[in-house]
C-alpha cells in the first residue's frame, strides 16, 4: 500500500457538507457477492464472489447524498474526516454517534458507526481509505466507544474486503433489509463490526 | 392423532395464553461461524451444548406485558383446544406503531409469540397454530410473515424451515446491549404468502 505523505486529514463539523459532497462515492458493480441459503438458511447463508454482467454504476449519492443527512439526522455528534485541500478534497469520511436515529447504533453511546466513506476515484488505491478509516476508529475510541460498525452491500464486494482487511469481521447478513424498488436485483445489506 | 381445535381471540385472552410455558431445554444450538472473516457468509453448524440450560422467554416479559408495551387492536391471538386451559398460543402483529420489527410495512405480518404446552409438543398443536397465523396474515393483505428466532433455538429453526420460511438475516450483535441475551445470534425467517 503506497503511503500518502502531507496528505492532511481534518476534522470538521456539518458546515463542511457541502464540500464533503464534491467527493464522488459511485464505483462500477463488476462483481458482487451472491447470496445463497444453506439448507433453507439451517446451515447459514454463504457469500460467494461472482461477476456481474453487464457491469453497472452503483451511486449512494443518487437519492441520498450528504447534504440529506441534516434532514434526516441530528448531527450534533458525529464527525466528518477531509482529506487532502479543504475547498477540493480527495476523500472524506463521516462518523455517526450518540444519535438516537440510526438504528445501528441501537441506542448505545459505546458504539459508532462509520456512516460514510468515499475517495475520489482519481485517487483511489492510493491509502486515502486507509488514513480516513484509522481517524474514524481513532475518534471513536475517544468517546469510549467499543465498537464501530459499518454498513454495505453485497454488490459493494471492493468496500467488504477493504474493512475485512482493516480487520472487521462480518456481524449481520440481511436479504430484506431494503425495499426491492425498481431493481428486480435486491441487494443484501451487510453490516461489518471492528471491536475497539 | 386428532387436529387441534384453534380458537381466534383478542387480548382478553392474555391471562389464559400466558398459562402455556414457553420454556425449553437448550441441548444444541446452532454455533456461528464467519467463513474467511465474513467474505464467505456466515455458517451455522448445528452442535451440542453441554450443559444443557432452561432457556424462558417469559423471564424477561410475558404476554401479560403486552398490552402495557403495545397497542394489540391490530394483533390476533390463537389459543388451541380449550380456551381455557390451551394446549398452545400464538400471537400475530401487524399495522402496530412501535413495533419496529414490523418495519413500519402494512403488508407485513410479525409471528411475535408462539408456543405449546411440554405435555402436548410434537403433536401438530405448533403446526396448526402456525397455519391459522399464516391465513390470518394473508385475510389481512400481508405479503410475508416475519419471525424472530435465536440460535439456542433449534427446535424452532427447524419448525419455521419445514413451514416453509427461509432465512432473511443473521444477526450477531442483534442483543449486545442485552447481557441475558448478549451471547445470542437474531435470525430473522420469513414466509412469503
Amino acid at each position: 500500500m503506497p503511503t500518502v505523505p502531507d496528505m492532511p486529514l481534518r476534522l470538521a463539523g456539518p458546515e463542511c457538507l457541502a464540500t464533503y459532497a464534491t467527493v464522488p462515492i459511485s464505483f462500477w458493480v463488476r462483481r458482487e457477492l451472491a447470496v445463497e441459503l444453506v439448507d433453507g438458511g439451517l446451515g447459514g447463508i454463504r457469500l460467494a464472489e461472482h461477476p456481474v454482467e453487464p457491469p453497472y454504476l452503483r451511486d449512494y449519492d443518487r437519492y441520498y447524498t450528504p447534504m440529506h443527512w441534516t434532514e434526516t439526522h441530528d448531527l450534533n455528534y458525529w464527525a466528518f474526516f477531509l482529506a487532502g485541500d479543504l475547498s477540493a478534497p480527495v476523500g472524506a469520511a463521516s462518523v455517526a454517534y450518540d444519535t438516537p436515529s440510526v438504528p445501528l447504533l441501537q441506542g448505545r453511546r459505546d458504539v459508532a458507526e462509520l456512516w460514510d466513506i468515499r475517495v475520489h476515484p482519481d485517487r483511489r488505491g492510493q491509502g486515502i481509505g486507509s488514513a480516513l478509516f484509522a481517524a474514524a476508529v481513532a475518534w471513536s475510541r475517544e468517546r469510549g466507544c467499543v465498537q464501530l460498525r459499518i454498513e454495505t452491500q453485497n454488490t459493494n464486494v471492493d468496500a467488504c474486503r477493504f474493512y475485512a482487511h482493516k480487520g472487521c469481521r462480518l456481524g449481520a447478513i440481511h436479504r430484506l433489509a431494503y425495499p426491492l424498488g425498481a431493481s428486480a436485483n435486491r441487494e443484501t445489506m451487510l453490516v461489518w463490526c471492528l471491536d475497539l | 392423532m386428532t387436529l387441534p381445535k384453534i380458537h381466534l381471540a383478542g387480548p382478553e385472552c392474555l391471562a389464559a395464553y400466558a398459562t402455556v410455558p414457553i420454556s425449553f431445554w437448550v441441548r444444541r444450538e446452532l454455533a456461528v461461524e464467519l467463513v474467511d472473516r465474513g467474505l464467505g457468509g456466515i455458517r451455522l453448524v448445528e452442535q451440542p451444548v453441554e450443559p444443557p440450560y432452561l432457556r424462558e422467554y417469559d423471564r424477561d416479559e410475558t404476554p401479560l406485558d403486552w398490552p402495557g408495551s403495545f397497542d394489540l387492536s391490530n394483533w390476533a391471538f390463537f389459543l388451541a383446544d380449550d380456551p381455557e386451559a390451551p394446549a398452545g398460543a400464538a400471537a400475530v402483529a401487524h399495522n402496530t406503531p412501535g413495533v419496529n420489527m414490523l418495519e413500519g410495512r402494512s403488508d407485513l405480518a410479525v409471528l411475535w409469540d408462539i408456543r405449546v404446552h411440554p405435555d402436548r409438543r410434537g403433536q401438530g398443536v405448533g403446526a396448526a397454530l402456525f397455519g391459522e397465523a399464516v391465513a390470518w396474515a394473508r385475510e389481512r393483505g400481508c405479503t410475508q410473515l416475519k419471525i424472530e428466532t435465536q440460535t439456542a433455538n433449534i427446535g424452532a429453526c427447524h419448525f419455521y424451515a419445514r413451514m416453509g420460511c427461509r432465512l432473511g438475516a443473521i444477526n450477531r450483535f442483534a442483543y449486545a446491549g442485552d447481557p441475558a441475551a448478549a451471547e445470542e445470534t437474531m435470525l430473522l425467517w420469513y414466509l412469503d404468502l
